[in-house]
């Protein structure tokens, strides 16, 4: 028999090993990795010059198994505002997570180490009887211009798993189901030069993840199983004015464990939906009655629907009503809605309750009616591989008409009929249906009919003070967004908002008085304005002439997109145009010398046409500009700069008067 | 229309941000007791006829009362309260009251209700409310505040709050600012010291008031229709013109430092003995100052080398 071999050897020799082997790839280190002598002498960041710090190195590990997430970052601080990065606030909620091991240093251009040995504090940001929303902070010491900053920490998670997570197939899941972890976002604040992601599964999980503006190849599966995404030279998300919202823009990486087959996700989202809802929007015999009382069969089918419409909306909308507390709406005895009979019954609802509503009424006079939900445009895009269907944040009603695909939106208060609000348009969504839903894609005349129309009977005097009637008009979502804003003031309130508005259209220092305000209710007209207004230093006074621009109401406006560098695409709510007609009678002390010529300036997004005449000593200015896109990439900033920069040179033209003898006097 | 998220129910969910999840908790979240124990002051004051005010008139102040005492041992206890009609849906931010402390700075009690014009009544208090940093700038800050959403905050109800402060201050004052941007019916402080203190008192923007001496050493100021203050483009700073009453009090055969600061003389004192020591020069700020202006005999140079060197190479962190 042979005599055991003794194992000291073995293990010394893997002791030996060890350090050798290399860390699991993207794993953060548990000493600092030494910094460049390149990156401490940097001055600038060449790809992005003038940025105040860059991020270097960032590093994210996230360990299902252990719910721990571990983060390392390395900054480099390249300017003074660059070295409030020192600051480090890392937010956490309490009930549900921990920071642990933070660690940092700070290493001085010279290469001089310092390191972070001072208090981490707990600041507390809300607090709300047991729910703590917290942040550690703490400082980095010794921070100068030139100086590399890094830190790390692990954020760990208390709850565990749920078993249907570690042993999905113990369970028998009927439909698909995904449970989201984490979320990789890979741009930040800072232009980052390089970062790894990695994340090791729950043993037993089925991970699987969705990628958002990322390459094919990334990320990808290691041999040790893990999931390792590796990214260089990562521009900044900068602020700029009309930029889309941020998720628009953002690369990223949603990682979710899935349960049952997932591969027709929506379809089943679609079934979920509109089974849990199918009670709740039934077509009864109650909401028949009331339907074909509302909207008698014999009618078009559109006069019904419109009926039908008008009806919904006079539903007393309590989500639009001042926020009260608990116990105010305790005190109202409001009983739930548990049908939309209930709501027909109780006359009131929450939100988009009204859309079901419509719906029940929908269908109970006949229609084919069904729930779209949506993801609003002011949030993002629809991103149908993220299996996720939180994103769907909003809800239209879809009516098939004699084939036509209808949308409505009567739970969003003052919103005509055929309209939905301007993030509900031009996106995408799923539609309930018991039987499965498709994706849909959603585009309603918003745009189209969102115009101001300003019309205005002026005088100018001697003085150059202009003086008159001022009629302006509202319609579509210009209309819906005012009469939201104003839905809780007062009538002084609302006085105020349009005295506001009309004073940043009109000359600067213009004085308003509101004469009449008509519409505020009725959903289906526009929104009318009259007022008088003076301006008492309109028109510009020389020796023998008085000059005052050709369009009355851009005059004090802001030109947008002055800058030449942009960064990020322009992205506008909606289409939009505005309509100006404006008659001026000038002064019988002077007469007309030179009229700004007229314009017809047409591109592929958008237009402008200027009319200028003059007859019996009355100017006539019309103006009319019509922006028909509202996405705009950046490789079209130029083209649109451009429009903007030929509107506002013929908004400046003058018309340019000269003074006469007042024999000549008209 | 976007779904609600804070209600659970399916039918009204909604996306929220971190934001939103304050704002929510700040204004929705607060249970009122039904049928509150409404005090009598503010039942009181609820029931006063009022004058016209014009149109663009949010709310009106219907009391605003200070009550301070000071112990013997130099601990102060301010118990404040406030009541509002409100006019307009504007001043529906009246309802929302923040309350300060911090480590120095207890907060005793905290109690607000509201009464409708149908006459219902509730109750919110310390529990109901929000905690949150008094400011988000700073890298920490041991500052606070309770925010508390009063129910009911709306045009043609009343309001009132009334919370009770403890401190043992450093500096033994007391500051009134009794005007406000609305008008302000009624404004009372009143000032109960042991009987062995006394106190000076200064107005600003405002006539001198004499107190009533309700007892031994207990005055009470009052006021009434105050006119308001509205903010305009390019004033001066809101505060340098409203009305202001402030107190400084002692024994009155006390000469500590520590609590007796009516003259600036003495608060100069008081701050020089505080940061004894701050200002030593030791070894290594000496050899910090050589290396930043050694050699330089001009004044000037060497002190704007100096300032140079705080300004710029100290970051400065506000904890």
């Amino acid at each position: 028999m042979a005599r055991p071999r003794s194992l000291a050897p073995i293990l010394w020799f893997y002791i030996c090993l060890l350090p050798i082997v290399p860390e699991l790839h993207g794993q953060v280190p548990d000493s600092w990795q030494p910094v460049a002598k390149d990156d401490l002498a940097l001055k600038d960041n060449p790809a992005d010059l003038g940025s105040s710090a860059m991020i270097l190195e960032r590093q994210v590990y996230t360990d299902d198994e252990k719910r721990i997430q571990t983060e390392w970052m390395r900054i480099k601080v390249l300017t003074e505002r660059g070295r409030a990065y020192a600051d480090v606030e890392i937010p956490y909620v309490e009930k549900s997570t921990s920071i642990e091991g933070i660690r940092g240093r700070t290493v001085r251009p010279d290469g001089t180490e310092i390191p972070f040995g001072g208090a981490v504090f707990d600041k507390v940001i809300v607090k709300y009887k047991k729910l703590r929303y917290d942040a550690k902070t703490f400082t980095l010491p010794g921070v100068v211009v030139g100086s590399v900053i890094e830190y790390s920490y692990t954020m760990r998670w208390k709850e565990r798993w749920p078993d249907y997570i570690r042993n999905p197939s113990h369970y028998p899941f009927q439909e698909g189901w995904t449970i989201p972890t984490t979320t990789w976002t890979i741009q930040q604040d800072l232009f980052t030069r390089h970062a790894v992601f990695v994340i090791r599964s729950v043993k037993g999980g089925q991970l699987d993840f969705a990628k958002v503006r990322l390459p094919d190849n990334s990320p990808f599966v290691q041999s040790d199983g893990t999931i390792r995404l590796e990214v260089n030279n990562i521009a900044a998300i900068e602020e700029e004015a009309h930029m889309p919202p941020e998720s628009m823009l953002n690369s990223r990486v949603h990682f979710y464990y899935t349960a049952g087959y997932v591969g027709d996700y929506w379809r089943s989202y679609s079934k979920r939906q509109a089974e849990r809802a199918e009670k709740f929007i039934a077509a009864t015999h109650f909401l028949e009655g009331a339907a074909n009382e509302i909207a008698p069969p014999g009618a078009p089918p559109e006069t019904r629907l419109r009926k039908l419409y008008a009806r919904v909306q006079q539903v007393r909308y309590l989500s639009y009503e001042p926020s009260k507390t608990e116990k105010e709406e305790k005190r109202e005895h409001l009983a739930e809605n548990k049908s939309a009979e209930d709501i027909f019954r109780h006359n009131y609802a929450h939100a988009n309750e009204i859309n079901f509503l419509f719906a029940a009424l929908a269908r109970a006079a006949g229609f084919d009616a069904s729930i779209v939900e949506v993801v609003s445009r002011a949030s993002g895009v629809f991103e149908p591989r993220v299996l996720d269907g939180s994103q769907l944040n909003a809800m239209v009603v879809l009516v098939r008409l004699k084939g036509e695909n209808l949308y409505f939106d009567p739970a969003s208060r003052f919103c005509p009929y055929g309209v939905v609000p301007w993030f509900e348009s031009d996106t995408k969504g799923v539609r309930w249906a018991t039987v499965g839903g498709d994706i849909e894609e959603v585009h309603a005349p918003v745009n189209e009919s969102s115009t101001i129309e300003r019309t205005a009977e002026l005088k100018l005097q001697a003085d150059g003070g202009l003086e008159g009637t001022l009629e302006v008009v509202f319609t579509g979502q210009e209309a819906l967004d005012w009469r939201l804003l104003a839905a809780d003031e007062d009538e002084a309130g609302r006085r105020k908002l349009l005295e506001d508005e009309i004073r940043e259209m009109t000359p600067r220092g213009a004085t308003i008085d509101l004469d009449s305000v008509t519409g505020w209710q009725d959903s289906e007209q526009p929104l009318r304005i009259k007022c008088r207004f003076h301006a008492s230093q309109f028109a510009v006074l020389t020796h023998e002439r008085m000059l005052f621009p050709g369009a009355v109401f851009q005059a004090s406006r802001k030109t947008p997109f002055v800058h030449s560098r942009r960064v990020q695409p322009v992205y506008f709510r909606h289409r939009y145009s505005e309509l100006d007609k404006v008659a001026i009678s000038l002064p019988a002390s002077y007469r007309l010398e030179a009229m700004p010529s007229e314009t017809d300036y047409k591109t592929s997004f958008a237009k402008f046409k200027v009319k200028r005449s003059s007859e019996a000593g009355v100017v006539q200015l019309e103006r009319h500009a019509v922006m028909d896109g509202y996405y705009f990439p950046i490789e079209s900033y130029g083209s649109l700069r451009g429009y903007f920069e030929k509107l506002r040179q013929s908004d400046a033209e003058n018309v340019v008067l000269h003074q006469v003898e007042a024999s000549q006097a008209h | 229309m976007q779904k609600t998220w804070y209600s659970i129910k399916w039918k009204h969910r909604r996306l929220i941000n971190a934001a939103q999840l304050a704002l929510v908790i700040t204004l929705a979240l607060p249970n009122a007791r039904a049928f509150a124990g409404t005090p009598e002051w503010l039942k009181q004051v609820a029931q006063a006829p009022l004058p016209t005010f014009p149109q663009d008139t949010n709310a009106v102040v219907l009391l605003d009362e200070r009550l301070t005492a000071v112990s013997p041992a130099g601990e102060v206890r301010t118990t404040y309260r406030k009541a509002f009609k409100i006019l307009r849906p504007e001043g529906h931010s009246r309802g929302i009251v923040y309350v300060y402390f911090d480590s120095d700075t207890r907060l005793a009690s905290l109690k607000a209700w509201s009464i409708s014009s149908r006459n219902e009544e509730y109750e919110v208090n310390e529990r109901d409310a929000v905690e949150t940093a008094a400011y988000s700038e700073g890298l920490y800050a041991d500052t606070r505040y309770k925010v508390l959403q009063i129910p009911a905050s709306q045009p043609g109800n009343v309001i009132g709050y009334e919370y009770e402060q403890r401190q043992r201050p450093s500096v033994l004052q007391a500051v009134w600012s009794f005007q406000d941007e609305i008008p302000v019916q009624r404004a009372r402080f009143t000032l109960e010291l042991p009987p062995t203190w006394s106190y000076t008192a200064y107005w600003r923007n405002h006539a001198p008031v004499s107190p009533q001496q309700t007892s031994g050493n207990r005055w009470t100021w009052e006021l009434a229709n105050i006119e308001p203050i509205e903010p305009e483009p390019q004033m001066p700073a809101w505060r340098s013109v409203a009305g202001q009453f402030g107190l400084s009090f002692a024994p009155k055969a006390s000469t500590s430092p520590d609590i007796n600061n009516s003259t600036w003389a003495q608060i100069g004192r008081w701050y020089s003995e505080l940061t004894l020591g701050r200002r030593e020069i030791t070894p290594s700020i000496r050899d910090k100052a050589e290396g930043i202006a050694g050699g330089v005999t001009d004044p000037l140079i060497k002190v704007r080398r100096l300032a140079s060197y705080v300004q710029h190479g100290i970051r400065y962190v506000a904890i």
